[in-house]
């Protein structure tokens, strides 16, 4: 994950966080440089939210520090939290308030100075499709619009470090892939962007670095692609006429063998597959043949070993 | 008043007056119901001050200060409101999340509160003044500085229910309970004499 001549822009170090007798994170350590989208996953409980939390400075650790553009958030406080921006998971905007006086009151509550707001303003709802509902108060607007703002106050003052708790939660399709989109701006612009989320397939979507947080601990960090290919396994299911034979390594079920493989073995396996089959004549009848690709998802189980709770697609993904 | 002639301050006291100005309901009525109940207890009040031995009052003496000292006592929720719909909206942690510090947060909520309750302390003499014919006894001025200090404790009541009490319903119970009693105990409903000769007996 390492990308050279990129400042770290957010850093988390040896985070450690207790509620009760719970530890939800356990010597945590994080970095995301400027231009790099992280996307933070895990289950449900995993300690996501407590580690945005902490990076914003909404909750104190019992351990480790977190810093952005290299202030103690604990300790530097308004010098760390000038260069953030917060998307927090529950929309947060106020609906008596017009679009425009959302955005105008969180530009100058982080700091924008006053004859650059109206332009802030502006720009910012024009990158989110706001431009339009800029004279609506925010009560009016529909879910996608309301998640687009919620996103736009995190972003009006033009953040270094940005903090996403799950934006894209009740966007439909079109809002997501709208949001998608100015994630992926921010980024190219240089913001660092921490994102945390269930719905994988984003992920893939931004081609983002990934660290998957399960049980307080960060399991596995690196790119997309890497993961993926260390980790994500490639299913092939071999389906016969009739009652499926027993095949070394293989798995029955029913009419049909399945096997797991992980990285370059699919070629080899499948082959000697064949070879043996062919070796016992017209004793079995070969009807088909499917390889599922490697994704995410499957990555992201094989880490978790977490299937009950599986993201958005996860379980599917193995029962295909 | 140092936090408020920062930016970020000014701006939390320029969103929270929209706020206010957004939904003006919950200041009508502070306002509207003191003046009706005026108009309503005028009658009785200056009866009752008649017997007391006041030959020339008309009850404004005690309807216009009373009325508006109790409707101050129970701003006191919309003060409690201000800060806990900010939970409800989702937006205090973005607040407590931007680089303004926790005195510009408080002090840009309350002072547009504190503008508010003034101005309808204002509302409440002058009609009171105008409409039923009220008079201090000392100056307008002084009434005007005590009007200042009492609105300006009443916000800090607010405040500190807030800091208080986890939920709105909590603070808001407390708050009108407790704004209720000391209204009462400070002679708003009755003078204290008279509210005393009565335990007396």
């Amino acid at each position: 994950m390492a990308m050279v001549g990129r400042a770290a822009m957010l850093e988390i170090d040896g985070l450690c966080k207790r509620y009760g007798t719970h530890e939800v994170l356990c010597g945590v350590d994080l970095a995301v440089l400027s231009g790099q989208v992280l996307a933070l996953l895990g289950p449900n409980g995993a300690g996501k939210s407590t580690l945005v939390s902490i990076a914003a400075g909404l909750c104190l650790p019992d351990g480790g520090q977190a810093r952005v553009a290299g202030f103690d958030v604990r300790r530097e406080r308004r010098g760390a939290l000038a260069h953030l921006g917060l998307a927090p998971q529950d929309t947060g905007v106020y609906p008596t308030l017009t679009v425009k006086q959302n955005l105008d009151f969180f530009a100058r509550l982080n700091g924008v100075p006053s004859r650059q707001v109206p332009g802030r303003v502006r720009e910012v709802a024009e990158t989110l499709g706001l431009t339009s509902l800029l004279g609506q108060r925010a009560g009016q607007l529909s879910g996608g619009q309301r998640r687009r703002l919620h996103t736009a106050l995190a972003v009006v003052h033009g953040p270094e470090v940005l903090l996403l708790d799950e934006p894209t939660v009740g966007a439909d399709v079109a809002a997501r892939a709208g949001l998608l989109d100015v994630v992926r701006k921010l980024a190219a612009g240089g913001a660092a962007i921490l994102y945390t989320t269930h719905y994988l397939p984003e992920v893939e979507q931004l081609g983002a670095d990934v660290a998957i947080l399960h049980e307080g601990r960060i399991r596995l960090a690196g790119h997309l692609q890497e993961v993926v290919a260390s980790y994500a396994q490639t299913r092939a299911t071999l389906t016969f006429v009739g009652d499926a034979p027993v095949l070394s390594g293989w798995q029955v079920a029913g009419e049909r063998l399945v096997r797991d493989v992980v990285g370059d073995e699919l070629g080899p396996v499948v082959a000697d597959a064949i070879a043996v089959l062919a070796a016992r004549g017209g004793e079995v009848q070969l009807a088909g043949m499917e390889i599922a690709r490697p994704s995410l998802e499957t990555a992201y189980l094989a880490v978790t070993g977490d299937h009950r709770n599986a993201p958005e697609g996860g379980a599917d993904a193995l029962a295909a | 008043m140092r936090s408020l002639r920062s930016n970020r301050g000014l701006a939390v006291a320029r969103a929270n007056s929209w706020l206010l100005l957004a939904d003006p309901a919950p200041i009508v009525v502070t306002v509207a119901m003191p003046l009706l109940l005026m108009a309503f207890l005028m009658p009785a009040a200056g009866a009752q001050l008649h017997q007391e031995g006041y030959a020339g009052a008309s009850g404004a003496e005690q309807v216009v200060p009373g009325m508006a000292v109790l409707f101050a006592f129970l701003s006191t929720s919309l003060i409690c409101t201000l800060f806990f719909r900010e939970h409800a909206w989702g937006t205090w942690d973005r607040l407590r999340a931007s680089s303004a510090s926790s005195l510009d947060l408080v002090l840009g909520k309350v002072v547009p509160l504190y503008v508010c309750l003034l101005a309808q302390m204002a509302v409440l003499f002058g009609v009171g003044a105008v409409a039923f014919g009220y008079r201090p006894n000392g100056s307008w001025l002084a009434l005007a500085a005590i009007l200042a200090v009492f609105v300006a404790a009443l916000v800090l009541f607010g405040v500190m229910l807030v800091a208080v009490f986890a939920t709105l319903d909590e603070a808001m119970v407390t708050g009108n309970l407790g704004g209720m009693v000391m209204a009462g105990l400070g002679g708003a409903l009755l003078p204290p004499r008279r509210s005393l000769d009565g335990r007396s007996r």
